[in-house]
């Protein structure tokens, strides 16, 4: 742990509940009668929670805007699929360059911002953005979204069905691929300046970090990675309206990653899983009413995990090893 | 005694097995939204099931008849679509009733197609969007044109020559303008204004004082239902525009009987285009309309949902009689129901024949007060309007 090339090598180190993770959503999709096209979305969505926690989570910036990049994805995807260009996968990364160049101009903007103002200025990016998708009916379809999107089939040979068979498995792929990029990132010397100007940027400049470059980059890979999650929506269900970068969106996903715990790349996913695994239960439970059980269950969990659910778990699993005198905490554990 | 209770138990399953297997069960998804803005959509539904099912039975044809409820919550494409997804799969739903909104139906369509799933629309309203989509679409609610082309027809008629357009500034409130301005223009009446109001916080009055600028002999307004619908109506009064004689003209929407009473007097006088009135003078909707306040009480109103629904349970028993017997046939199912014609309470409808789309007659009606209730009354028919 003395040298560098160590100290990172020990981060990098895969553990076995990571490992565990993947193999369970993996392993979901054999298991007979699970519901495949909520999986896709709860997968999408904590794709989506993960580029936020990038901003939020390793960077400190709480942004009320990012459904924007999302929407910017989605509706990429969905004009090419409107005018002829179907194959998903190379529509993934026009999708993600786009997003990429509207982040990196975003980034650009806010970063001398904090705080409320920060919070202000991306807030008033998405509703702009918003309110021009909606009124330019001649070019969007207004609320009615984008009419006559054809997706084709994943590498020529997979097509979407009934079953959402082929949407989960795309879209499960396609979120590890880039949960990996996340993850090599926020364990390399980046990710660890991104942590430093959180906690203190005045120390991280005299340091000689350049924290403003870092924040427009962390801005056009977050933005970049909710781009390909916009793009992933588009294509599963073959169609985009309005609703993709709607205010809604973007205070959903900060509370499904409030939710799962910040600072954990895990955090969105788990937080996805719970918050729309309840919404979907309960609102079959009872159609009408379901709002009211949805907020007090929100209350309940963030009453009883503080810190959302990854880390509390992080903690209260640590204090069982400790009890039982195996205590193999490293220092890093935060990183997880 | 042991074996006496196991013999009675096996002849009770033998009685049994035989008569679950003679009747197939119809499962209908209904997907409507439930909470959230527009919820009036998913009561008015369940209430018209509910009450289809009471007075006709929940058995037709030999096949008995369930359903089961989820909420879209509102125009959201990507809950709708795996709502769907999940109906046809999961639940085995054989028939749906809605998605309703345009996106949810459009991102639906793949699905009822390969599913073969027939879907009637019953909340719905962008022209183009039934047979163009999937051939398991039917439409019982209205399409846009409807609405938005016979008032232009009757105004000029009624020698309101000049005239302005309001509209909500949204899609269907685009699609419902561009057929007015057609019509208007058919039939030789002069635009001389039109604005589209932003759906949100908007403040009227400034409108209206452009509408006074303009001087002209009728208004035309389109607004989603709500309070939007209140809000321009109201406004329309305060202003003056009313007392000047200028003449509020809309589609149906705007004086919907959900809302009417919320908009008080000053709708009294305008003038609409639409589908259903629960003044309606016929013996079938006397009938329907006393037999639903008798078990929905009298609010909220009944509203175009509500008829939309109870007529897709027409086409539904209708179509599952005309196939008693055999096992569930969507196809056939759908080759009965396009060109299928039968007397609503709303008057007579008429599925098309080769599109699904819903072809029915469109009623001007003038806000009136009867019993001291506000109510949209009927006074001159179009027949027969066609979907596009």
């Amino acid at each position: 742990m003395n040298t560098p090339t160590a100290y990172f090598e020990g981060l990098a180190r895969w553990k076995p509940l990571e490992i565990v993770f993947w193999l369970v959503l993996v392993g979901l999709f054999f298991v007979p009668g699970v519901n495949l096209p909520l999986l896709s979305q709860i997968i999408i969505w904590g794709l989506f929670a993960m580029s936020l926690d990038l901003l939020l989570g390793y960077r400190g910036i709480l942004t009320m805007g990012h459904a924007a990049f999302f929407g910017i994805g989605a509706y990429t995807a969905g004009y090419l699929g409107k005018f002829g260009w179907t194959e998903p996968i190379s529509a993934l990364f026009l999708a993600a360059a786009i997003a990429a160049a509207v982040g990196l101009l975003a980034g650009r903007l806010v970063r001398s911002l904090g705080g409320i103002a920060l919070l202000m200025v991306t807030l008033g990016l998405n509703l702009i953005l918003y309110d021009f998708v909606l009124r330019s009916t001649e070019l969007t379809g207004g609320d009615d979204g984008l009419q006559g999107v054809v997706i084709g089939q994943v590498l020529g040979m997979f097509k979407f069905d009934l079953y959402g068979k082929t949407a989960y498995l795309y879209s499960l792929a396609v979120a590890f691929l880039m949960f990996l990029i996340a993850r090599a990132l926020v364990k390399s010397s980046f990710g660890l300046a991104l942590l430093g100007a959180r906690e203190n940027i005045p120390r991280m400049i005299m340091l000689g970090a350049p924290v403003g470059k870092d924040v427009s980059a962390a801005f056009a890979i977050a933005a970049a990675m909710a781009g390909v999650a916009g793009a992933l929506l588009t294509q599963t269900i073959q169609s985009v309206s309005p609703d993709a970068l709607s205010f809604q969106r973007s205070a959903d996903v900060l509370v499904i990653l409030i939710l799962g715990g910040t600072a954990r790349l895990y955090g969105g996913f788990v937080g996805a899983f719970v918050f729309l695994f309840l919404r979907d239960w309960l609102a079959q439970l009872n159609p009408v009413y379901w709002y009211f059980w949805i907020g007090l269950l929100l209350v309940v969990v963030v009453a009883f995990f503080r810190k959302g659910i990854v880390p509390s778990l992080g903690v209260l699993f640590t204090r069982m090893q400790k009890k039982r005198g195996t205590d193999e905490r490293t220092p890093n554990r935060a990183a997880l | 005694m042991r074996g006496f209770i196991r013999s009675l138990a096996i002849a009770a399953l033998v009685a049994a097995v035989p008569a679950s297997a003679q009747q197939e069960t119809i499962r209908i998804g209904v997907l409507q939204s439930f909470s959230g803005m527009t919820s009036l959509n998913g009561q008015q539904s369940e209430a018209a099931i509910k009450l289809f099912m009471k007075k006709y039975g929940d058995t037709v044809g030999g096949k008995k008849i369930e359903y089961f409820t989820r909420d879209t919550t509102g125009p959201n494409p990507e809950v709708a679509k795996r709502l769907v997804q999940e109906a046809v799969t999961r639940e085995r739903a054989q028939i749906l009733i809605g998605p309703d909104f345009t996106p949810n139906m459009l991102a639906a369509a793949p699905i009822v197609t390969e599913a073969k799933v027939p879907a009637i629309i019953n909340g719905a309203a962008t022209s183009g969007t039934i047979g163009e989509r999937t051939p398991y679409y039917a439409r019982t609610f209205f399409a846009i044109p409807q609405l938005c082309r016979p008032l232009a027809t009757y105004a000029v008629k009624n020698n309101w020559k000049r005239v302005f357009v309001v509209v909500a500034d949204f899609a269907p409130g685009h699609d419902c303008e561009k057929q007015y301005l057609g019509a208007l223009a058919e039939a030789g009446g002069t635009l001389v204004g039109n604005v589209r109001i932003p759906l949100k916080n908007p403040e009227f009055s400034s409108y209206m004082q452009r509408i006074r600028d303009a001087k002209p002999d009728a208004v035309y307004f389109f607004m989603p239902i709500g309070e939007m619908s209140i809000g321009v109506v109201r406004a329309f009064n305060e202003s003056g525009l009313k007392a000047a004689g200028i003449k509020l003209t809309g589609a149906g929407d705007i004086t919907d009987e959900t809302y009417l009473d919320a908009i008080g007097d000053a709708a009294l006088g305008a003038i609409t285009a639409g589908i259903y009135s629960t003044t309606h003078d016929s013996k079938i909707n006397k009938e329907f309309v006393s037999e639903y306040v008798a078990m929905n009480g009298k609010s909220p109103r009944i509203g175009w949902v509500a008829i939309s629904t109870w007529d897709a349970m027409r086409l539904i028993y209708d179509g599952l009689a005309a196939q008693a017997g055999g096992k569930f046939d969507p196809d056939k199912f759908m080759a009965f129901v396009k060109g299928h014609s039968f007397e609503s309470p709303r008057g007579p409808v008429t599925i098309d024949k080769g599109n699904g789309d819903i072809v029915q007659n469109v009623y001007i009606r003038r806000v009136e007060k009867i019993n001291g209730v506000l109510q949209n009354v009927e006074f001159e028919t179009f027949k027969a309007q066609p979907f596009k």
